[in-house]
């Protein structure tokens, strides 16, 4: 059994990769033959070394912010206050929604040098510069990780949820807040925070769209110039090596600091107080990640809504088919993952969730190239569903499995066989201990890894648009078109119109199913 | 609830994954890549939709994302290629296409009107409704008399810090600096580069982004296209447009171009499509959008004053040379300005 799972770990990444190792075959096989010729000189010069420590600093800058804004709205989203809880944790995950350019943009409008705040704090205080610099990495850094913070608050908020009551109320009686801080909530989150940092580490290592708008260079344009400006795929794919390596090496080390693969899990769902200064701390982030972008939007779109429903509603529907179809590939992947990592040991899924990071660390070009190699190669299914919307879910799908893939990972490892054993020697048939009690069990975490898994495949573009069939178009690619001739109205109004239906989305999801991130069955079982 | 869910998800996402799979493109119909921005190409494709009553099957493009795009596509796809018509928003591509022979030569009888310098001699493309690459500064912050009339203005001392140009390694800024790298020559269009570098030019991430910023008054002046600067005109920022060089090399003028790709699975369709795009009325309707096509015929009324080719000195380009001095140019601009 244990190889089956083993063999289920590497098809899940198998088939996530296969466009990058389709990829990857073609750039090794030139038309002299197999060659490294195209991994030679100039991939480690003193100009991309440069480009890839500013990259690797825009990333380590995001993640840490990531989790200062994430463990507050993770702990309120955790908290026993259910409506506060559920609310917040549905408006923390709108920020993944709005397309990064156009937070970035937002961000420009209202702190840029010609920004209001900018503007209004020169003449308050009388300022001959402006107070801040957002085109730095620094500020590249601000604004990915308000753009990515959700991976870590979810993943916090799991963490929060999974810690024993009972160990909270012991921890309070025998030691103070620093002691607790330190002894108590730090390893016990340290997995689930490693695991959320690392997620906002590499989109943000791969992002390209907030580094250009602020005009900071990243590695990430070496690959864009390669395919845009030389057009030479096997030379993309080459540039991509070092900082695959770089983030290969970040995960390595990222995994390895972490001592338990998966944290153990007590009593799903807790009595965590909604302390004051963690619901300011979440209303703060909120209004900075959100709010502040929202209002932008707002402004800008000047009821443009009408326009943008005409201009773009077709592709609305599109995106939200689209985004469903790939939200149910990923959780499908996902569900195989996590349950091939349940039943390995501890190295096993170690290694498993390294490989099922990989994914991210391929740049979404690379993987719509990839997807059309296999097509004109003839290659089953790719070619036989060509040209068609479920190849554009693919696409998603194959860039982001980590997410569904860890989360429900973490949750089916830290689950206890009990309940399962219990339910079968009374007689309970594979379909009944499914949904009766594995799916209850696992419920937060599916509804959060859904939730991420729509998002982001709603918000794909990169191999969406090599993909996408004639005559069909996703939103994200209206929206990157409308951008380009400035139709900023259009743009803003679309984006608010998206946040709305999805929020209402989320909205009604909670009220169906009683919150998403509310566990159905109040007593587990503390794993072994 | 969530038993049912449990039940109709994957039933719901077979359901899904069935509508979702496509199928090969039908005839009567004709597959078009567009780079030219969809807000003013599907227009045009509608009614070609409607006069000849081909359904017409668009994939567009985002210059903004800097995405591959389109022509990573087509080359991708040349062992079984889905493409008709490549309509394209500039010409280096167009070349670059056709040397890769990714492109079925085809005269279409409508553009014999066109300019012959519009044209690919050989057949493969063909120039329609242009853009220029035009200076744009903020009148705000550029008094009108320091306003900057040729390129080289960008490298004064008075614009130091202020300045902004689209990533020349994409685009039409990477198609205006192959141009230079071509029509001044090699040395002197590098160090015109170094100067616009050493002088603080900042890199944004398209002419779109370049033109926001001095709209804004992020900065102060840059280097657009003229549907660009024109999005900022018609919205009233505080900006003004310059024809560069006008008493020295002239302004580059950048058109449309429109291909039939070799092997396309509509080929009598796509012809149709040629002549279409290629057409007069096609160019007048250009025109007329908001994006300011510049009519390449003559006789075609122009999109405004400030848009009429006929008034302005144009930069005298041999495209093939163009295409010749892009890895040059290209190769040197990476090293200079990302870093």
């Amino acid at each position: 059994v244990k190889q089956v799972r083993r063999l289920l770990v590497l098809l899940v990444v198998a088939a996530s990769l296969a466009p990058a190792l389709a990829m990857l075959v073609d750039s090794l096989r030139g038309p002299e033959g197999w060659s490294l010729r195209a991994f030679g000189d100039g991939l480690t010069d003193a100009r991309r070394l440069g480009l890839l420590g500013r990259s690797v600093l825009v990333a380590l800058g995001s993640s840490a912010l990531a989790l200062v804004w994430g463990i507050p709205v993770g702990y309120v989203a955790a908290s026993r206050s259910r409506a506060l809880g559920s609310c917040v944790e549905t408006l923390s995950l709108l920020p993944l929604l709005l397309p990064s350019l156009v937070t970035a943009l937002g961000f420009v409008h209202l702190f840029g040098r010609a920004g209001v705040v900018t503007v209004w704090l020169r003449s308050a205080f009388d300022l001959q510069a402006p107070p801040f610099d957002l085109y730095t990495p620094a500020g590249a850094a601000w604004i990915l990780s308000l753009c990515n913070y959700p991976c870590v608050s979810i993943l916090a908020a799991q963490g929060f949820r999974s810690i024993d009551p009972a160990s909270v109320r012991a921890a309070r009686l025998a030691a103070g807040p620093w002691q607790r801080l330190w002894g108590f909530w730090r390893p016990l989150l340290m997995p689930w925070l490693v695991r959320g940092a690392l997620l906002v580490f590499l989109l943000s290592f791969a992002d390209f769209g907030v580094p250009s708008a602020l005009m900071v260079n990243v590695y990430p344009i070496e690959v864009f110039t390669e395919l845009s400006a030389y057009l030479d795929v096997r030379r993309a794919i080459a540039v991509c090596a070092p900082p695959a390596a770089v983030a290969l090496l970040f995960v390595v080390v990222a995994l390895g600091a972490t001592r338990a693969p998966w944290p153990l899990a007590g009593r799903t769902g807790n009595d965590l107080r909604s302390k004051p200064w963690a619901v300011a701390a979440a209303l703060l982030v909120l209004t900075l990640s959100l709010g502040l972008p929202l209002l932008v939007l707002l402004w800008t779109a000047q009821g443009a809504y009408g326009e943008a429903l005409r201009t773009a509603g077709e592709q609305v529907l599109t995106s939200l088919r689209i985004a469903l179809l790939g939200t149910g590939m990923l959780l499908a992947a996902g569900g195989v993952f996590a349950w091939a990592c349940r039943g390995l040991l501890a190295r096993g899924q170690r290694a498993a969730e390294l490989a099922v990071l990989l994914p991210l660390l391929v740049p979404g070009a690379v993987v719509g190239l990839g997807i059309l190699r296999l097509v004109t190669a003839g290659v089953w299914p790719f070619a036989a569903i060509h040209p068609g919307e479920a190849l554009v879910a693919y696409g998603a799908a194959a860039r982001f499995v980590a997410i569904p893939a860890l989360l429900l990972a973490a949750a089916a490892t830290s689950l206890h066989a009990a309940p399962l054993d219990a339910a079968r020697v009374h007689g309970a048939g594979r379909w009944r201990v499914f949904t009766g009690i594995l799916l209850p069990l696992l419920w937060p975490a599916v509804a959060g890894a859904a939730t991420l898994s729509f998002l982001f495949c709603l918000g794909e573009l990169p191999a969406a648009v090599l993909v996408n069939p004639p005559g069909v178009m996703t939103l994200p690619v209206r929206l990157a078109s409308l951008l380009h001739f400035g139709k900023d109205a259009l743009v803003a109004a679309l984006c608010v119109i998206l946040c709305g239906l999805v929020a209402a989305v989320l909205l009604l999801g909670l009220l169906l199913t009683g919150g998403p991130i509310r566990p159905r069955l109040r007593h587990a079982y503390r794993a072994d | 609830v969530l038993r049912s869910s449990c039940a109709t998800a994957p039933a719901l996402i077979l359901l899904g994954a069935t509508l979702a799979c496509g199928g090969a493109p039908a005839a009567g119909e004709v597959v078009v890549y567009t780079a030219h921005d969809l807000l003013f190409s599907e227009p045009i494709l509608k009614d070609f939709e409607r006069q000849h009553g081909v359904r017409v099957r668009l994939v567009g493009d985002t210059e903004a994302a800097k995405t591959t795009g389109l022509v990573n596509r087509l080359i991708q796809m040349r062992d079984r290629p889905e493409a008709d018509v490549f309509w394209n928003n500039e010409v280096m591509n167009a070349v670059r296409l056709s040397r890769m022979g990714l492109v079925e030569p085809y005269v279409p009888a409508t553009a014999a009107d066109i300019p012959a310098r519009h044209r690919d001699p050989a057949g493969h493309w063909v120039g329609f409704g242009a853009r220029a690459r035009v200076l744009l500064y903020n009148t705000n912050l550029v008094p009108a008399d320091q306003a900057p009339r040729s390129i080289f203005d960008l490298c004064k001392p008075a614009l130091r810090g202020r300045i902004t140009v689209a990533n020349p390694l994409f685009g039409t800024a990477a198609t205006h600096a192959a141009a230079l790298f071509a029509t001044l020559g090699e040395e002197r269009a590098r160090q015109f580069f170094l100067a616009l570098r050493d002088n603080g030019c900042r890199v944004a991430a398209g002419n779109a982004l370049a033109r926001n910023l001095v709209a804004d008054g992020e900065l102060a002046a840059c280097l657009t296209d003229t549907d660009d600067a024109n999005e900022a005109l018609m919205a009233g920022k505080p900006v003004a447009m310059v024809y560069p060089d006008q008493d020295g090399l002239g302004a580059l003028v950048i058109p449309n171009t429109v291909l039939l790709i070799r092997g396309g699975p509509h080929p009598d369709q796509g012809r149709k499509l040629v002549d279409h795009l290629a057409s007069r009325e096609v160019e007048a309707r250009l025109a007329r959008m908001d994006s300011a096509q510049m009519p390449l015929r003559p006789g075609i009324p122009a999109p405004g004053r400030h848009f009429d080719l006929e008034a302005i000195k144009t930069m005298a380009v041999d495209w093939n040379a163009v295409a010749d001095a892009w890895p040059a140019s290209t190769r040197f601009l990476q090293e200079t300005f990302i870093r």
